[in-house]
């Protein structure tokens, strides 16, 4: 859905759709494709109508042989390295109309639907990362010994690993809570915002504290921290930056009390 | 659930557990120990794509009918979780795929 010039706002997205006999002849690009180098097939979100703003747009399945459609270079990124990503360009691409997903104009609804579950699904990221932190912490404790014991023994180890332990297990309960609602069909677009906001922006913290647990070890690449660290940190800036997290929230909260 | 200290169980149903556990195995096993070599070399292990799909996490959410395996949003965080825990770029490119394109395909595609 992103582009060079459509981020956070997403709905002044560029990419043409133009209506050809059967065909929509797509033109423009995407940008920060995730597995965009790799993927055989792809949901692409397109102007079919540049006037009718969020009602003008609509969701087409893209293939990859399709004449007119390329991927540009591969991203060189601070973290989440191997989750390749790269631009998406569209030249006089022609998409068959029976290629839409969701009716045309109806693009804009499968998008706001789809980010709920997006964000809710994605919250098993930096709740995956705030446990391998603790995967890695708590042995440490234990093995690495100065003064003579452990240095788990030290209270302001402890107060890390309480902290590292409790954050991790409010961020399960939330999400599996969130997760749950959205099994039973009550999907909650401030929740989903909100779990996200939380986990990730913990996730970034807890891969601080581990860094921090290990010293010297925890600045080093032999040890994985640092990555964690640099992995935490695209779940505060993808699939909606906490900024666009805390505004939606507020919003619809504000909104839904008028 | 797999933690090198005792926590505290969520309830969330034997089939859910089994899931994480079966996750749990495939990407400590298979991926953990190559989470350093993707992050240098920024190339994602392909063949993962084939041990996801047999376990049946790439359609998670997909009913049977299309060939997905109809667990439902709180099993997909949990593989997510546990793919995550392992590598956590091989995680987001798992919940792109099994999320961002597969789910929305099949939420709002007809035949």
């Amino acid at each position: 859905m992103s582009e060079p010039n459509a981020g956070s706002d997403v709905v002044s997205m560029k990419l043409r759709a133009e209506k050809k006999g059967d065909c929509y002849v797509l033109n423009g690009n995407k940008m920060w494709i995730t597995n965009g180098p790799d993927a055989h097939v792809y949901v692409i979100y397109a102007k079919t109508d540049i006037d009718a703003g969020p009602r003008g747009m609509t969701a087409f399945i893209v293939e990859r042989d399709f004449p007119g459609f390329s991927r540009a270079q591969k991203l060189d990124k601070l973290g989440m390295r191997g989750s390749n990503t790269c631009e998406l360009v569209f030249e006089d691409c022609e998409v068959p109309a029976e290629n839409i997903l969701g009716g045309e104009g109806r693009g804009v609804n499968v998008l706001m639907s789809g980010l709920d579950y997006e964000r809710t699904v994605l919250s098993g990221g930096p709740v995956g990362i705030m446990q391998a932190c603790l995967d890695i912490v708590v042995p440490y404790i234990h093995d690495r010994k100065q003064f003579g014991q452990s240095i788990g023994e030290f209270q302001l180890m402890q107060g890390k690993v309480a902290d590292m332990y409790t954050e991790l297990n409010a961020s399960r309960a939330y999400l599996y809570a969130v997760a749950r609602a959205c099994d039973r069909g009550e999907e909650s677009r401030k929740d989903a915002a909100a779990v996200i906001l939380y986990t990730a922006e913990r996730a970034t913290q807890m891969a601080l504290q581990a860094i921090q647990t290990l010293g010297g070890n925890g600045y080093i690449n032999e040890y994985p921290t640092g990555r964690l660290l640099r992995d935490a940190k695209l779940y505060e800036i993808g699939a909606g930056t906490s900024e666009i997290r805390r505004m939606l929230i507020g919003r619809e909260l504000f909104k839904e009390t008028a | 659930m797999n933690t090198p200290y005792p926590t505290l169980n969520f309830g969330l149903g034997e089939e859910i557990d089994m899931l994480r556990d079966m996750t749990y195995n495939l990407a400590q096993t298979e991926l953990a120990p190559r989470a350093e070599a993707i992050d240098r070399d920024n190339q994602f292990p392909m063949d993962m794509w084939k041990k996801f799909g047999d376990l049946g996490l790439l359609g998670i959410t997909v009913s049977e009918e299309y060939g997905g395996s109809n667990m439902g949003y709180l099993a997909h965080c949990v593989a997510m979780e546990e793919i995550s825990r392992a590598s956590a770029s091989v995680g987001l490119s798992y919940g792109a795929h099994s999320n961002l394109c597969v789910n929305q395909i099949f939420k709002n595609g007809n035949d």
